[in-house]
């Protein structure tokens, strides 16, 4: 009986190109993360898949997508599109705000301006000092300390207030303060230096009998500017060692230079800090 | 033993620290001790100033400088 060639009647899958193999009509191959049909029977290593007189392209990969599952790997991890697809936005720390610009640029922002937000309260017990440094950062504007019940060991004592520059106390005598207290019989006195080692937030002393204590609020103006001398300004109460309650009014600077702060301390002109709560606040204006 | 509270940590001073810390209460005592000074200087001025008005008596001029704003 004759014997008719039809040639293949199904096309053959080949496995991935090589370019070691011969290759005739019909082959499929895999190239690329796409797959090719031959057109037209070739030499091992003849003719690429991207000769179009050889090979025609039958399925084309479409665009890379993101594996969104590594992508985003933290609880709190945002996906978002940016210029060349898409990305994690990694959570951040607490009390941050999503913001973006007008070309679709996004990050976490601290909270808006316009409110008191609380940052640390220290507790003292029998301490020289105490001090603050790492709440003081360029995310708030203005600082304030309250200061209530504080008792001081000593009697006929005061209170001083150093900023440090540079992670060192500032001990030079550059610092100014003006301070003036009304007594509750009647009068009103005032106190001052224009080159002291300190702020004396107390310009009357304080008692250290019981029930006698100080309360105070003080605050911190644009501790990181580096074109101003720093000021602080206070209003507080004071029980001194006659028993007598005074209302303290006051401010201070320091002159020796312009540079930035990053923290304060405070401390009594004898002795320690008895007791007392010492919260610190910050303000990021709007 | 002496001890600071460092951004709500209680901590011993070191002896540097500790030294530094000396260093300016006794500035503050000296500051203080010449506050009082100048003002019980001040005061008794004052004081001087007002005998002499009452007696009639003429005042010197630091004992003006007390009286008159």
């Amino acid at each position: 009986m004759a014997t008719v060639n039809l040639g293949r009647i199904k096309p053959v899958f080949r496995g991935a190109y090589s370019g070691s193999t011969a290759y005739v009509v019909d082959d499929i191959v895999t190239h690329g993360n796409e797959s090719y049909i031959c057109i037209q029977a070739h030499g091992a290593g003849t003719q690429a898949t991207s000769v179009t007189a050889y090979w025609t392209k039958l399925a084309a990969k479409g665009t890379d997508g993101t594996d969104v599952g590594t992508t985003i790997t933290t609880q709190g991890d945002i996906l978002y599109r940016d210029g060349s697809g898409l990305q994690r936005l990694a959570k951040p720390a607490s009390d941050k705000f999503l913001q973006n610009t007008s070309g679709g640029v996004l990050s976490w922002a601290d909270a808006g301006g316009g409110a008191w937000t609380f940052l640390s309260k220290q507790t003292a017990s029998d301490n020289a000092l105490l001090e603050w440094n790492s709440d003081i950062t360029s995310t708030y504007d203005v600082y304030k300390l309250i200061i209530s019940n504080a008792h001081s060991v000593n009697d006929s004592a005061h209170a001083y207030i150093q900023f440090r520059q540079s992670s060192s106390y500032l001990t030079g005598s550059n610092y100014r303060w003006a301070a003036g207290r009304a007594l509750d019989n009647s009068t009103f006195s005032a106190a001052g230096s224009t080159s002291d080692n300190f702020i004396r937030i107390t310009s009357d002393s304080t008692g250290n009998a019981t029930g006698e204590c100080w309360n105070f609020e003080i605050t911190f103006w644009d501790l990181l500017g580096t074109d101003n001398y720093k000021q602080i300004h206070w209003n507080g109460a004071n029980i001194n060692q006659d028993g007598t309650i005074k209302q303290e009014v006051g401010a201070g600077t320091y002159t020796g230079s312009v540079a930035a702060m990053d923290g304060f301390k405070i401390y009594m002109s004898s002795n320690n800090i008895q007791s007392g709560q010492f919260a610190l606040y910050g303000l990021k204006q709007a | 033993m002496v001890t600071k509270i460092s951004n709500g940590i209680r901590v011993e001073l070191t002896a540097e620290e500790q030294a530094e810390h000396d260093a300016a209460q006794a500035a503050a005592q000296a500051s203080e001790t010449a506050n009082a000074e100048a003002k019980a200087e001040k005061d008794a001025l004052k004081a001087s100033a007002k005998a002499k008005l009452i007696a009639g008596e003429a005042l010197t001029e630091a004992e003006a400088d007390t009286i008159v704003l």
